[in-house]
């Protein structure tokens, strides 16, 4: 047994590579990683005054915490059990989501009017997040590759009231050829990953990881943001994320990004604590433009891990 | 469509020109903006799904009342907090409104459905997924 995990879910070149990236601080990852994070909830403006329901759930004993970097993110310090399960979430006054998960709509910064696509869109917390920041105006296209997956997508953006999204079914990779080549304003990539960060959710992405696996899905993630970055207008951002810490998914994949032209912006984001991405890695190096994507270890604001880069397609 | 569009004038006295309506197979409305109603893609499904026709009229999703109850001159039922909270289980409510129909459900500022009133009761037309369980 390791700081709560259970025996035998790390292996031994798990713990080789995270005790090189993180020196001392690994036990610190690991106890973190051992922990439930505290659960979530992000306000639906566009359906309620976010002041009244705050008012409303603090009347009914729940203990809430602002998420200092989305407006309508709350921690749930004290509240029911099954949060799903409550009046205001069946209305669809909010969604139970991560905090770390509110980052990448918000790196990405979507204005009201534009055209905007959610690539990896399924189960829809961000896509729903994505519409209201658009106030509801403008076009966002959620897209997923499986009927299932749609299905979970359509359920949570009828729930959220979200009536300027458009939901596809398609492969990723293949979005030059489904969506058109330069057709958005901004595109998000919240990538399908080994899902390390979450971890503490789930032992289950400790269980799989190895690095053949590492290596199979960061092929697909490369694949599907160079597709992603083909959709993108010139002069338009993207974001690239995942929920997990490997570089091989996230610093590599947008190292690659790069050497298609793509520039990367530092996002802006308040009260986030986040450790500048990797330069180098094992055998790349990646240069010190990568400083400028964001690393968000479990420790840093008791969240799931994360990575977020913001790229733009110059003009 | 444009029977569906009369029957909220009518009926709730609200004017959806200036979102999109789409019919999804035989009885279903769904609504969505303008701008993504006229968006090029082969699409799996816009918008949300606004209204059901049924025999007294149509039944209002919850987004529908949404919608349409931050506009409506008439037929919206308050509810009171005890009664709202049986609402969101899925009970009938016994209240006294002015006429039969469909009456959109509200508690505070909170869009909670629609309901049939057939002159005792007021009948839960939200669907069971939507409902808290016990």
């Amino acid at each position: 047994m390791s700081d709560g995990i259970p025996e035998g879910l790390i292996k031994p070149e798990f713990e080789r590579r995270y005790r090189k990236l993180l020196g001392e601080e690994y036990d610190i990852l690991l106890s973190f990683m051992a922990r439930k994070p505290t659960p979530s909830i992000r306000l639906n403006p566009m359906k309620v005054d976010p002041g009244w329901l705050v008012a409303k759930l603090e009347e009914s004993g729940w203990v809430l915490e602002p998420i200092p970097w989305y407006e309508y993110g709350y921690r749930v310090r004290k509240g029911p059990e099954r949060l799903g399960n409550t009046e205001w979430h069946q209305l669809g006054l909010y969604y139970v989501q991560e905090a770390a998960s509110m980052i990448p709509p918000v790196a990405l910064s979507p204005s009201p009017g534009e055209r905007v696509l959610d690539l990896a869109a399924s189960p829809g917390s961000k896509t729903t997040q994505l519409s209201e920041m658009m106030r509801h105006e403008g076009v966002l296209v959620a897209n997923d590759v499986t009927p299932d997956r749609v299905d979970a997508l359509i359920a949570n953006i009828q729930r959220m009231g979200s009536i300027n999204v458009i939901v596809t079914l398609s492969d990723g990779r293949r979005a030059p050829q489904f969506f058109g080549e330069e057709k958005f304003d901004k595109v998000l990539l919240d990538a399908p990953c080994s899902s390390l960060g979450e971890v503490r959710r789930s032992w289950g992405a400790l269980a799989r990881w190895s690095p053949k696996s590492i290596n199979k899905i960061a092929k697909l993630q490369l694949s599907l943001a160079k597709a992603a970055y083909r959709v993108l207008k010139k002069g338009g951002v993207m974001v690239y994320s995942t929920c997990t810490l490997e570089p091989k998914e996230n610093e590599w994949v947008v190292y690659n990004l790069l050497k298609l032209g793509a520039v990367l912006e530092e996002p802006q984001l308040e009260g986030l604590r986040w450790r500048p991405g990797l330069e180098r890695w094992m055998d790349w190096e990646f240069g010190s433009e990568l400083r400028k994507t964001m690393r968000i270890y479990p420790q840093d604001n008791d969240t799931i891990g994360f990575f977020v880069g913001l790229l733009r397609k110059p003009m | 469509m444009s029977e569906f569009l009369a029957w909220i004038r009518e009926w709730f006295g609200v004017d959806l020109s200036g979102y999109s309506l789409i019919r999804s197979g035989k009885k279903r409305i769904r609504l969505l903006t303008k701008e993504a109603a006229g968006f090029d893609v082969k699409d799996v499904i816009r918008g949300v799904y606004l209204a059901k026709k049924a025999p007294y009229g149509y039944i209002i999703s919850v987004e529908g009342s949404y919608i349409i109850g931050r506009e409506a001159l008439r037929h919206v039922v308050e509810l009171s907090e005890e009664e709202f909270r049986r609402w969101m289980k899925g009970e009938d409510i016994v209240v006294e409104l002015p006429e039969r129909g469909v009456y959109l459900v509200k508690f505070g500022p909170v869009f909670a459905g629609s309901g049939y009133y057939n002159g005792e009761v007021l009948h839960n037309l939200v669907p069971k997924s939507r409902t808290v369980e016990p």
